[in-house]
């Protein structure tokens, strides 16, 4: 397979490489008889660059939704998307000359770096999320994850004929309150809220551990062979959910953190671009 | 005192009303008999609101009643007010049944003993009054019943209702309520139920409410009358014999001539087979002079065909030669030929000239033409290109055509025909096919000539014949000529496997080669005990031609991974090819060395022939261009879909998220360009094409919403969809939030039906498909079966 990091053989990264060595060499040898800094001719040239880079950067989000265009596919534009980004880091500090303070210059920067780190956790996330989210899955989708997980509720139904009612009411609040992803928090920590009644009192039901170990808690005491078969196989069933709530949380977690840093990616990039307007006015202003 | 009319119209079905009408019309002394209470029996049973439809739309109606597409309730109350307007002289209740007498003075008996006379009969009584029975030994106990008046009169019975259909899978559903109820499925899902039904049944089958048994038939009934059920079914299934005690059958299994009754008229059939219509003269008239049949019965299920001819009818005993409706469509067709000949003898000519068609009554050649194309061609134009995706029939009325091969070049002169390949495998154009001097053929779609195969056994073997004798010209002896073929074709043999059955297991002895005419196998070894699928072959390939050069036993088990025919070639019979041919035996081994060598890494790699069985059961083994996910990839953005959405008018052809997963490997539910796709087989406006170099399947705009091809995809990848508003342009959304996102289209207002949508493959788009293009990470891709291995290992 082509993974967007080597995408033809890598023909961004090199290009990125290439290009960098370049700009460095002839940062190291150009001489100003001043320090160097964004105001020298090297310093616009550099500036210019980064700035033509960032707005094409920037285009990525309308290439990506033009779906009629025919200008290469979207899987080369965002290999070439992440690796020319990285090279923007390189042109911007030869820009910078190195210099930085307290100003709106150094403040677009910044913001730069925010948008560039924010994208190399994005570009790690394309890359190894999804084979650890299959991993996770292990040969099934989420899909008929939820579907078994139905099928293991109606079979619990099925069993709950003949049980003391306390121990139904348990059972049935326990499907009941089953949580499952939440807001981004409960997303992210895919930590398991899920609860159940006994006796009227909510109690935590983490992993179905509580509703387990109640049913063992009856089955030790059953002295009825049906009953205590019946119980068996509540526990068994369980079980199987309670393993599958896990993979579909840790899966939840998984989506939740291939889409989150877009959620930074994209207002910081828009949030430079405003920074870059500044910096570019006040140079032009105060020449 | 006798009654005496001109003409007895027998059923008030649209064609009966319309003879009626165009009687009444001529004030002709005339009855129309209904059996039932109301009128057009069969359009009463259709559910409430139902679309009726007036195809085929090139077609002109000639009737003197109305009728247009609409509501079922709106055609039939118009009908109504044309039988009052025209004073139709109708009786209902008024099942015929006995005719006796001759032309000019036939006695109808009518069931409430009352006497009839008449000079002529239209018989117009469809088919629908006469549901197809059950053969199996025993099926003739009174507890086997083909309709269901009154479920309420059924309690706490074991009930069996047989068939797979919407009337099988209603009375099912509504006979479970109180009794013990199973149903028969000859297929492995309910593929010809409506959606409804389908997700109906699917819960009953689900909370066992029924239980259904797949793949199976039944084989017989046993009486068992001192026993609490007054009858056991045996049946058939994949996992060998079941028995059931039963207090009843239910058998729906679609409607065919009422045969006996119609042959006690007189009237001959051509043929034993249920589903055959009585033979008819191009005036409609039966054997029995006096006797015509139209509509359904004649084979015209169309309203409007029934209507026409309903009037038509009329005139012809009256003794007037008007011209059939269709007359100026066909010559029309036939005006760019410049012959100076009238249709009828062009008809009759084209008839004479081509063999293939000879079998065919007037009336079904006729139909035939309006369906096909008639072209005249200068010599050298290109018919169709080898890897063409068409899939058309071509015979040659005139002049010659040559159908290059590789490197040689065989002449079909006048009367043959070609392109019948493509037609039967629904793969790619075998050959490139160029027009020779003044040439003239004639195009017949595919559907039509599928329909033609299935109703002409004579056709079929015609067919068949020809298509082996070219298939072993083609793949082993090009330069030989086919007569000295003939003999070798003549001991070639047609097999039919079904969806998993084995052509030969590994081990077995070989004796024979095949190729595969359609459908497609996987070819799987023994690995540790373990049958690990290595490869897969599609339709228009040779398997088991190892064996036969080697003249050894079979080194691999081949099964066919949906219905599959194959042409077999017996080993002696191979033997004279190879001496026929210099140069094969070479060309096999070097292809026989590269395959063993292929096979045996692919049998090392266990996970490889998992995935492939895997992709097999999901049914891509007929399938032509499909979509995969590759899941290592794959970072749920969905931006394959909205690609999708935005290309085609805002409702995406895929669903990314459902679907199965196998290791890395998932299958959207997305369409996948069937060879043999069964949304074509049922499409009244033929609205269902196959594309041209690309091999698409789509929709065309001719879509009249009646959801046939949604029902009959098995895999769920049409579905029926409003049209949508077009968008509002990218950056006033983006920077103005207005209008809607990208591939969020609002539904159109107005009148605005559903319509059926599927992929298209983005044929009308530049660069391709729109979701690969979309793809971010690479992770779908299309991809034909034949690349498979390639996915696999991505």
């Amino acid at each position: 397979m082509q993974s967007i990091l080597y995408y033809r053989n890598g023909r961004y990264l090199k290009l990125t490489v290439w290009f960098s060595l370049l700009f460095s060499l002839v940062y190291i040898w150009h001489q100003p008889n001043q320090p160097a800094n964004g105001g020298t001719w090297l310093g616009y040239t550099f500036g210019t660059i980064a700035t033509l880079l960032i707005l094409w950067l920037m285009y990525f989000g309308r290439r990506k939704r033009n779906y009629f265009s025919n200008s290469g596919s979207v899987q080369g534009w965002l290999s070439a998307h992440i690796y020319f980004g990285s090279g923007l880091l390189v042109v911007a500090t030869l820009h910078s000359g190195f210099q930085f303070g307290v100003n709106v210059h150094t403040l677009a920067y910044a913001l730069m770096c925010g948008a560039i780190v924010s994208g190399f956790y994005g570009a790690w996330a394309y890359v190894y999320l999804p084979l650890k989210k299959r991993e996770n899955l292990n040969m099934m989708s989420s899909d008929e994850y939820f579907q078994e997980i139905s099928d293991i509720d109606r079979q619990v139904n099925k069993l709950l004929g003949g049980l003391p009612e306390p121990l139904v009411l348990m059972i049935t609040s326990a499907i009941e309150q089953t949580s499952l992803g939440g807001n981004l928090a409960k997303q992210l920590s895919a930590k398991d809220h899920s609860c159940l009644m006994v006796s009227e009192n909510v109690m935590s039901n983490e992993d179905q551990a509580t509703c387990i170990n109640m049913l063992t808690i009856d089955l030790a005491k059953a002295t009825n062979q049906q009953l205590g078969s019946q119980l068996k196989q509540l526990i068994d069933l369980f079980a199987s959910k309670s393993l599958a709530l896990k993979i579909l949380r840790e899966d939840i977690r998984i989506n939740a953190l291939l889409k989150i840093w877009l959620f930074c990616h994209v207002p910081v990039s828009f949030a430079l671009l405003a920074a870059l307007i500044a910096h570019i006015l006040s140079v032009f202003i105060y020449w | 005192m006798i009654q005496q009319y001109k003409i007895a119209v027998i059923g008030a079905g649209p064609g009966g009303i319309s003879a009626a009408a165009h009687a009444a019309e001529l004030n002709i002394p005339h009855i129309l008999l209904e059996a039932s209470d109301d009128i057009a029996n069969t359009i009463q049973k259709y559910q409430k609101g139902k679309h009726v439809m007036a195809e085929p739309g090139i077609l002109p109606l000639r009737s003197a009643v109305t009728f247009a597409a609409g509501s079922r309730e709106a055609v039939l109350s118009e009908w109504q007010e044309n039988i009052k307007q025209l004073q139709v002289n109708i009786r209902y209740q008024a099942a015929v049944v006995a005719v006796s007498g001759e032309q000019g003075a036939f006695q109808l008996a009518l069931k409430n003993g009352e006497m009839i006379a008449a000079e002529s009969i239209v018989l117009g009584i469809g088919v629908q009054g006469n549901p197809r029975q059950l053969t199996i030994p025993g099926s003739d106990a009174e507890f086997v019943q083909y309709s269901l008046d009154n479920p309420e009169d059924y309690h706490h019975e074991n009930i069996v209702v047989v068939g797979a259909g919407d009337a099988a899978i209603e009375n099912a559903l509504v006979l479970a309520k109180h009794n013990n109820v199973y149903i028969i499925n000859r297929r492995d899902e309910f593929a010809r139920a409506k959606e409804g039904n389908l997700s109906l049944i699917t819960e009953a089958l689900d909370n066992e409410q029924i239980q259904c048994f797949y793949n199976t038939n039944p084989v017989t009934i046993e009486l068992t009358p001192e026993q609490d059920n007054p009858g056991v079914l045996v049946l058939k299934t994949d996992a060998g014999d079941v028995r059931l005690a039963i207090d009843r059958i239910i058998a729906r299994l679609g409607a065919i001539p009422p045969r006996a009754l119609i042959e006690s008229f007189g009237i001959e059939f051509p043929n034993k087979d249920p589903i055959a219509t009585p033979v008819l003269s191009a005036t409609y008239q039966s054997n029995v002079a006096g006797i015509y049949v139209i509509g359904a019965l004649g084979g015209y299920p169309l309203i409007k065909q029934a209507m026409n001819q309903g009037y038509e009818v009329v005139e012809y005993i009256l003794g007037n030669a008007i011209k059939p409706a269709d007359h100026p469509l066909l010559a029309n067709k036939f005006a760019e030929l410049g012959f100076a000949l009238e249709v009828d003898d062009i008809l009759t000519m084209m008839q004479a000239k081509i063999p293939v068609f000879a079998p065919l009554s007037k009336l079904l050649f006729r139909e035939l033409m309006l369906d096909s194309q008639v072209h005249r061609l200068p010599a050298g134009t290109e018919i169709f290109k080898k890897n063409d995706y068409s899939n058309s029939f071509y015979s040659i009325l005139q002049g010659e055509v040559d159908v290059v091969i590789g490197d040689s070049v065989i002449k079909s002169t006048e009367g043959n025909f070609f392109g019948e390949m493509s037609l039967i495998s629904g793969r790619r154009r075998s050959a490139t096919v160029v027009a020779g001097p003044s040439c003239i053929v004639i195009e017949t779609p595919r559907r039509t000539m599928i329909k033609l195969l299935n109703s002409f056994a004579s056709v079929k073997r015609v067919l068949d014949e020809t298509f082996i004798v070219r298939t072993i010209q083609q793949k082993f002896a090009a330069k030989v000529p086919i007569d000295e073929l003939l003999p070798i074709a003549s001991k070639a043999k047609l097999h039919q496997y079904a969806a998993n059955e084995v052509l030969f297991a590994e081990g077995d002895v070989a004796d024979c080669l095949h190729v595969i005419r359609s459908g497609s196998v996987t070819v799987a070894k023994r690995v540790a005990d373990k049958n690990i699928a290595i490869t897969y072959v599609a339709a228009n390939n040779v398997i088991g031609e190892m064996g036969l050069l080697g003249n050894t036993v079979r080194s691999a088990t081949i099964t066919a991974s949906v219905n599959t025919e194959t042409i077999t070639i017996d080993s002696e019979s191979f033997a004279q090819l190879l001496e026929k041919s210099p140069g094969l035996r070479e060309a096999m081994q070097d292809e026989m060395q590269q395959r063993h060598q292929q096979n045996v890494e692919l049998a090392n790699d266990k996970q490889s022939g998992e995935i492939l069985s895997f992709l097999m059961q999901q049914g891509i083994g007929e399938a032509t261009d499909v979509l995969l996910i590759n899941n290592d990839a794959c970072v749920n953005c969905d931006n394959c879909e909205t690609a999708c959405a935005v290309t085609h008018g805002g409702t995406s052809r895929l669903n990314r998220q459902a679907g199965p997963t196998y290791a890395h490997v998932h299958v959207p539910t997305s369409c996948r360009h069937c060879e043999d796709p069964s949304c074509m087989k049922d499409c009244p406006p033929d609205a269902i094409h196959r594309g041209g170099l690309g091999g698409e399947v789509y929709i065309d705009d001719s879509c009249i919403g009646c959801g046939n091809c949604e029902r009959n995809c098995p895999y769920g990848v049409i579905q029926m969809a409003y049209q949508k508003e077009q968008n509002s342009n990218f950056w006033n959304w983006m920077l103005f939030d207005a209008g809607q996102a990208p591939g969020k289209n609002k539904i159109q207002q107005g009148e605005n039906i559903k319509t059926a949508v599927k992929c298209d493959m983005c044929k009308d788009v530049k660069g391709g498909p729109a979701c690969v293009r979309a793809c971010p990470t690479g992770a779908a891709i299309r991809i034909s079966p034949e690349d498979f291995i390639n996915v696999i290992n991505i």
